[in-house]
């Protein structure tokens, strides 16, 4: 946890401005408007999508590698958890925590793959709770 | 530790406080007032936490309702806390479209405690068990 509190000091960067067309920047505005926010506020909501947009791509691509990668890994890291960056182990660990400060100290907030290396795929999440819908709602 | 159901449910539900704690930095954020919900499989919480924590990305997984519809989903490691206990590095849903916390099994299975649902007081109580000895 002190390796991962140092990394988490260095990886803290200050603002910056970026420069973006009148165009885009009167349409963030308007959206920023509406929605009764302030523009930084609509630009920093803007940059969050974007980032957990790019962060969705990338770990989908990193889980197929991972499928294609199963039956190797399986021989090295049976029921350890590995880290899969560009398609390839990183790292590894006995346990997600250890796994999680692991890449955390070498690659920041870079999103990459954190798996348990099991013989079959993780079944389906299952969720049973059905909610009534009151009128008022 | 004792906690009134909510009434925001209809029927009212047992929920319990929640803090969520990252495992990379160990800043907290909470209490947040969680359902307890033991027909779901995975804790669940809104994507406001998850940007607040800056809690990293593990993977991806389908969550399928109980009729059947299927929604892919990612999850996001981080440690959870209800009252004195820790349950270190859990994968939790972040929830993109609803703003409840949703404990599931994951969480409620994962240590040995007593948790009491007093429907007819409307109260939720989670109690640690006397340690097992050994015969």
């Amino acid at each position: 946890m002190k390796k991962a509190k140092e990394a988490a000091v260095q990886y803290q960067t200050e603002t910056m401005t970026v420069k973006i067309g009148a165009e885009l920047l009167e349409r963030l505005r308007q959206a920023a408007e509406w929605k009764g926010i302030t523009l930084e506020e609509a630009a920093q909501e803007a940059a969050l999508d974007y980032f957990y947009q790019y962060s969705d791509e990338k770990v989908a691509k990193e889980q197929t590698a991972f499928e294609q990668m199963r039956p190797g890994l399986l021989k090295k890291y049976r029921g350890q958890y590995v880290a899969i960056h560009n398609g390839e182990v990183v790292a590894y660990a006995s346990d997600l925590t250890a796994l999680t400060q692991k890449v955390f100290v070498r690659y920041g907030h870079t999103p990459m793959l954190r798996i348990q290396v099991t013989a079959a795929p993780l079944p389906a999440i299952k969720t049973h709770g059905l909610r009534l819908v009151r009128n008022d709602s | 530790m004792k906690q009134s159901y909510s009434t925001r449910y209809f029927p009212a539900a047992p929920v319990l406080e929640v803090k969520f704690i990252s495992t990379q930095t160990g800043e907290s954020i909470g209490p947040f007032s969680a359902l307890v919900d033991t027909g779901t499989d995975v804790t669940a919480v809104p994507m406001s936490i998850v940007q607040a924590l800056q809690a990293p990305v593990a993977r991806q997984a389908l969550v399928e309702a109980h009729w059947g519809e299927r929604l892919l989903v990612s999850l996001f490691t981080m440690d959870v806390n209800i009252g004195t206990w820790l349950w270190p590095g859990i994968d939790v849903i972040g929830d993109v479209h609803g703003r409840e916390v949703i404990l599931g099994r994951d969480v409620l299975n994962r240590l040995w405690l007593g948790l009491g649902l007093d429907g007819p007081a409307q109260i939720a109580e989670v109690a640690e068990k006397r340690s097992r000895r050994k015969p």
